[in-house]
Order: C-alpha cells, then sequence, then structure tokens
C-alpha cells in the first residue's frame, strides 16, 4: 500500500461522489421563464396590490424609469395594479418602485416586491411618507429662510462692493 | 460698466438663485426630502472650485511659458479661492451626509478624493510658503499645480464613478444627472454655478489687485 496508490483511491472516491450528486440532480422543478404560468387560476382584474387604499387616496402615481410591471398586468392612475392578459403572465420576481402624489406638495414612496409562480403571486409593498416642508411654506415661514438667505448674501455683496471700491481708489492714486 | 458688468450679473443670479433654492419645485425623493435644495449649494461649490482650480491651472501654465510674475499671483490667488470653496463643499458635505447617511464622513471613494484633492492644494499653498525666491517659488509651484489638478481630476472625476459610491452620481445611484435632476432644478442649479464661480473670481481678483498695490 504506497502512497501513489492511496491517493488514486481517494480521487476515484471523490470522483464518484460528484458523479452521483450530478446525475442525481432533480432539474424538472426548476421554473424559467419560458415556463408557462397557469392561466386559469388568474382571471381579468384581479388585483395584485392596491395602492389608492394602502397611501389613503392617491392623485397620481409615477412609476421609476427602472421598474418593469409584471408582464400580463397594467397599472391604471390610481394606482392599482390588476392582471390584464392571464396567459401572457411570465413567472419570477419583479421589482417596482412607484411614487404616489397623495395631495399637491405629499408624495409617497413604494417599494414593491412581486414574485409570481404558476399558482399564485406574492406581494409585498413597503411605503414610506416622504416628508416635505409643506407645513413651512403653508404658513410662511419658508419666506423667513429665504429672507435671512438674501440679508447674508447682500451684507457679504456690500463688504465687497466697498472692498472693490477703496482698491479703485488706491490704484487711481497709486497711478502715475 | 465694462469692467464690472459681470459682477453685477453674479448679484443678480445670486438674488435670482437663493429664493428658487427655497422656494423652487424640487424632485420629491426618499431619504432626501427637502434637503436636495442643498444641491444649489453644496453641489454648485465643487463646481465653481473646479472651474477656479482649472483658472489657476491655466495661469500657472501661461507662467511657465512666459515668465511673467503677474500670471503666477493671479495661479496663487485662484487656488486659495477655490481651496476656500472646496473646503465649504466639505463642510456643506458633511452636514449633509450626517442628515441623510447619518453620519458627517463615511470610507467613500468620492469623500476620499474630495478630502485628498483638498490636502494637496493646501500642500500647494505649503509649498509656496516653504521657498524664499519669487522666481524659483513661482516656477515649482507651478509646475505642482500641473499635477494637483490632474490628480484631482482623477480623484473627483474618474476613480468615484469606477467604483460603488454612497455619494449620487457614481458607482450606479440614480444620480442627479441623469433621471432624477428636473428641469425646474436645472433652471436654479446651473445659474447658480455661474453665479458662485463669478463671485469667486471676483474675491480673486481683489487679492490680486491687493497684492499688486502692496508690492508698489
Amino acid at each position: 500500500m504506497n502512497k501513489w496508490f492511496v491517493a488514486i483511491l481517494g480521487l476515484l472516491w471523490g470522483a464518484s461522489v460528484h458523479a452521483t450528486v450530478i446525475l442525481n440532480s432533480d432539474s424538472s422543478s426548476v421554473l424559467t421563464a419560458d415556463t408557462q404560468v397557469n392561466a386559469s387560476i388568474f382571471s381579468v382584474g384581479d388585483t395584485v396590490f392596491n395602492l389608492n387604499r394602502l397611501n389613503r387616496g392617491i392623485l397620481s402615481v409615477q412609476l421609476s424609469n427602472d421598474s418593469k410591471l409584471p408582464a400580463g398586468t397594467s397599472l391604471n392612475e390610481k394606482g392599482v395594479l390588476t392582471v390584464s392578459d392571464p396567459a401572457a403572465m411570465k413567472p419570477g420576481t419583479y421589482e417596482l418602485s412607484i411614487k404616489s402624489k397623495i395631495a399637491p406638495e405629499e408624495w409617497y414612496d413604494n417599494y414593491i416586491t412581486i414574485k409570481v409562480s404558476n399558482t399564485q403571486f406574492l406581494v409585498h409593498v413597503d411605503s414610506d411618507h416622504i416628508e416635505m416642508a409643506t407645513g413651512f411654506r403653508a404658513e410662511g415661514k419658508i419666506y423667513v429662510v429665504v429672507a435671512v438667505a438674501l440679508v447674508l448674501f447682500l451684507v457679504i455683496i456690500a463688504f465687497l462692493v466697498r472692498m472693490e471700491r477703496n482698491v479703485a481708489r488706491m490704484e487711481r492714486t497709486q497711478k502715475p | 460698466m465694462r469692467k464690472h458688468w459681470w459682477k453685477i450679473i453674479a448679484i443678480a443670479l445670486m438674488v435670482f438663485v437663493l429664493p428658487m433654492a427655497f422656494l423652487g419645485d424640487v424632485s420629491v425623493q426618499i431619504i432626501l426630502h427637502e434637503t436636495i435644495r442643498n444641491l444649489y449649494f453644496h453641489v454648485t461649490m465643487w463646481f465653481s472650485m473646479f472651474i477656479i482650480f482649472a483658472v489657476s491651472l491655466v495661469y500657472s501654465i501661461r507662467f511657465l511659458a512666459k515668465g511673467k510674475l503677474e500670471h503666477d499671483l493671479v495661479a496663487q490667488e485662484s487656488a486659495t479661492v477655490g481651496l476656500v470653496y472646496g473646503m465649504i463643499g466639505i463642510v456643506t458635505g458633511m452636514i449633509w451626509a450626517n442628515f441623510t447617511w447619518g453620519a458627517p464622513w463615511v470610507n467613500d471613494p468620492q469623500l476620499n478624493g474630495a478630502a485628498i484633492t483638498v490636502l494637496s492644494y493646501v500642500a500647494y499653498m505649503i509649498l509656496r510658503g516653504s521657498i524664499k525666491d519669487e522666481a524659483a517659488k513661482a516656477r515649482i509651484s507651478a509646475v505642482y499645480n500641473i499635477f494637483a489638478f490632474v490628480l484631482m481630476f482623477i480623484l473627483i472625476g474618474i476613480l468615484p464613478r469606477m467604483n460603488d459610491s454612497l455619494h449620487p452620481g457614481k458607482g450606479g445611484n440614480p444620480g442627479f444627472g441623469n433621471y432624477d435632476l428636473k428641469s425646474s432644478m436645472r433652471l436654479v442649479f446651473y445659474p447658480a454655478i455661474i453665479a458662485w464661480t463669478l463671485i469667486g473670481v471676483w474675491i480673486f481678483q481683489l487679492r490680486v489687485r491687493i497684492q499688486k498695490l502692496q508690492k508698489q
């Protein structure tokens, strides 16, 4: 029993383990984009999610540029995603980012994940109310901010203008 | 008026930009909320700094070509004002980062690049201070200025785009340049850059004139 004999035995054993793993793995349960969804489970008009209820009343929605709706669904302007064509639906995971306007100056940001399998879909929605200074603007406090910024700036400009005048005067008296 | 027209433009633009910065319509984004208005101050500082350092570079090269010490003086003073703008950019960035990212400084290629840029121009000032002879000071610092500018270009213009970064506009973040800068924001952003740059030029031009007077 020399070391070469043991080494070759070990290699053969390892190779056979790998071979059995590869030959026995079941690839029939893997869902690819080519497999069809069981269209009879879904019907036209099924709601996937309803942002109008989640965000408590929507004026308009805005889908982000890099979001793609699941195939066979459509989003209406009230933020309701419905099934429009069950035969076109494809399994997969979809991530959407939708901003909804609930008032002239108020928005919600909704991050939605949809997992479509051939018998159901799973939907997860995260909603954030985006805080903007609407209160400030409504009460007119914003004009105080603007006034302060302008005053600060104009004082600096006045200083610069004064320095400019002094330097110009000195240049005039220095010139022969 | 022939000498001062651009100063009037700078003041007029800033008087437009400042109210619009607070009252104007902005993109609504999560995490940022109203702080997106810092775009008009923080980002414009960096753009203006870049332009003013470019002026400094041009005058350094002109000095190396012609040998006129006046050009070196302009190069020095514009580098000084650019450096101040860079420091304001860093401080405003730290304030913004503290609010949006939770910490005033993070280990990020863009931030590190900006810090190294500012430090390299501080080194320019120290280099100038260390040489007594006027002509030698001007020559050596002019050559250093060229290297410092190229370094800045790489550190804040190229490297951050190649790496993942928290900073908007780099490494896959939807940057303000690509999708989210609304036209109403561009209307304030570009005049702000022009205004801040012209004010920086006004300041360094005054400093140059004062230095010339002191030499006589």
